[in-house]
């Protein structure tokens, strides 16, 4: 996923902080509309436009997963139109049983 | 009914660079009979340290590792459906060759390699998807 607004369907080019909290916004809108939450998420491929941004990706990351964080791989790529991070997300059906 | 999502850890604590380094990820994730892990580079299962070599040595020491946390989850290398590996440079894909004949010699898992820019000089990162064994 990349970073797009929700109510308007526009790419939002921005820091790696603001491309990252919109993406874990929408995911959270995604995932929560489908019976599931990030809580669920198993397996995260984020990718960033540069290494030397790794520790601004992990600061915002811990906002949205604070415990019990998903397996990752991160990697330095060029994404297409000049975005800053796109993330490539797994994530279970359904709400953990208690 | 939802598949329970449990994390799963290395028995060696040495090994669970996640935990040691800070970083915002598990080591594995199971989902019912799956498990997805985290992407791996080559670290000394002495020492907890970040351990560069040569491409087949960093290859070596993280599949052994691999093997260590699929055990630690009641898995193995035989239960490896599918690997994602990560080289500085595709020069080098013959030797990750050579080195994964060795740790899958009959019937290895599905696998991608892409050439890929890693961190503190690292040359080689690995990931997998493996599967619980049942009875």
């Amino acid at each position: 996923m990349l970073a797009v607004n929700p109510d308007t369907g526009e790419r939002e080019h921005g820091t790696v902080t603001s491309e990252t909290r919109r993406i874990f916004e929408n995911l959270k809108i995604l995932l929560e509309g489908n019976g599931s939450s990030l809580a669920r998420i198993v397996q995260i491929h984020a990718m960033i436009y540069s290494r030397l941004e790794y520790d601004v990706l992990n600061r915002v990351y811990r906002q949205y997963l604070p415990d019990h964080p998903p397996a990752r791989m991160v990697w330095q790529v060029t994404i297409e139109s000049g975005f800053k991070v796109q993330l490539d997300v797994i994530a279970a059906a359904g709400q953990q049983e208690k | 009914m939802a598949l329970a999502r449990t994390i799963i850890e290395p028995r060696n604590a040495m090994l669970n660079v996640s935990k040691n380094r800070g970083l915002p990820h598990s080591p594995g994730v199971r989902i019912g009979n799956l498990l997805f892990l985290s992407g791996m580079v080559s670290v000394d299962p002495l020492t907890g340290e970040h351990k560069q070599g040569s491409l087949i040595t960093e290859t070596t020491q993280i599949l052994e590792n691999m093997s260590h946390l699929l055990e630690s989850a009641g898995s193995s290398l035989k239960n490896v459906v599918k690997t994602t590996v990560f080289v500085y440079d595709m020069l080098e894909f013959q030797n990750v060759n050579d080195v994964f004949q060795k740790f899958f010699p009959v019937n290895p898992p599905a696998r991608t390699v892409c050439g890929a820019q890693l961190s503190f000089g690292f040359k080689v990162e690995i990931e997998c998807i493996a599967a619980v064994e049942t009875e």
